[in-house]
């Protein structure tokens, strides 16, 4: 699973997802793309999950490019715990995402078999998303 | 060269983001053009047309003949895309910036790559990766190609074509190093993921993945 490998602190606030995707919202890499359309975090679980079920669609042949990095980390306290005693431990890592954000990219492949590859990895992920490809205007 | 008409108003009311809101709603595009003028000259044009303009063959390279007021000195001059911002889903224009050219001096633009042919390493089960679709090129208004095309079908599993093997259209200059690489044909088996190549496989794609 992606993670980071150093960081700066372990803990993190929560923060808010607001607005579009600034950057990373155009195909740069391949011929298709999966965007969001939604705010969400994506775990590191998620993004593996989603990648291993387009791999498997697209079998030998493509390339695959993952276009995000959960490096947000997310703490939970322990079960039946009191409230209070400090802010909980990071138990896994999370990417933010806003709109218009392309998370994978593909090449090599056929339209067909990039929308169900795609289509696959959607239903791992949390949030709606949409099939895109390469247009130059 | 594909040459097609514009027509455009200028834009006075300036300096509120709600102006240039309430033009987009309207169906406009707010732009500006600069370049070969004293002065950058804020203008508006309408999304349809603009995008009419730009759904010709040679797509962003397409040169521009803007209609103006007659007393602008914009009217009747030929102006490249120069940059166009979209919205990240929806896709409709934002703004866009347009390049008033001097015919007679060289400029450097972006040209479009495309590959031509089916690699023989393809056929033989290798991944053909583009890795580079923009080149910088340096050549005359008159002489932008719409893209510049490269036959590929000689290339085999493992090789390369980088910038210097092109070959051009006479009047064009690459700007771009030689260096570059263009399109790679990959041994297969770079996304395939089977139960027990889980872990080498994610080495792999931390690698590929980009933030």
């Amino acid at each position: 699973m992606l993670s980071p490998k150093k960081v700066k602190y372990r803990k993190r606030q929560k923060g808010k997802m607001r607005g579009m995707s600034a950057r990373g919202s155009e195909l740069n890499f391949g011929d298709y793309g999966l965007q969001c359309v939604d705010h969400g975090r994506i775990t590191a679980r998620q993004i593996e999950s989603a990648r291993i079920a387009m791999t498997r669609h697209i079998k030998r042949g493509g390339r695959v490019w993952i276009r995000v990095f959960p490096d947000v980390p997310l703490t939970r306290k322990p079960a039946e715990t009191r409230m209070g005693k400090g802010k909980g431990s990071p138990e896994e890592w999370v990417a933010i995402v806003k709109p218009g954000r392309i998370m994978y990219e593909i090449e090599g492949v056929t339209e067909e078999i990039a929308k169900e590859a795609f289509r696959l990895a959607g239903h791992k992920l949390p949030i709606s998303t949409k099939f895109v490809a390469r247009e130059h205007v | 060269m594909i040459q097609t008409e514009l027509n455009a108003k200028l834009r006075t009311n300036r300096g509120r983001k709600s102006l240039a809101r309430n033009l987009r709603i309207e169906g406009f595009v707010p732009a500006i053009c600069y370049g070969a003028i004293s002065e950058p000259v804020p203008i508006y044009v309408s999304a349809k047309d603009l995008k009419t303009a730009l759904s010709t063959e040679a797509k962003t390279h397409v040169l521009i003949n803007m209609k103006l007021d007659k007393s602008s000195e914009l009217n009747g001059r030929i102006v490249l895309l120069k940059d166009i911002d979209k919205h990240p889903l929806k896709k409709s224009y934002i703004h866009a910036d347009f390049l008033v050219l001097d015919m007679e001096k060289p400029i450097v633009v972006t040209a479009d790559v495309n590959l031509v042919g089916r690699p023989v390493g393809v056929k033989m089960g290798g991944i053909l990766d583009q890795v580079r679709r923009l080149i910088k090129i340096e050549c005359l208004p008159k002489d932008i190609p719409e893209r510049i095309d490269v036959d590929i079908t000689d290339l085999d599993v493992g090789d390369s074509l980088h910038v210097s093997d092109m070959n051009v259209p006479e009047g064009i200059k690459i700007v771009s190093s030689g260096k570059l690489t263009i399109a790679v044909v990959a041994s297969p088996g770079g996304a395939t993921d089977e139960e027990g190549t889980e872990e080498a496989t994610e080495e792999a794609t931390e690698e590929e993945a980009t933030v």
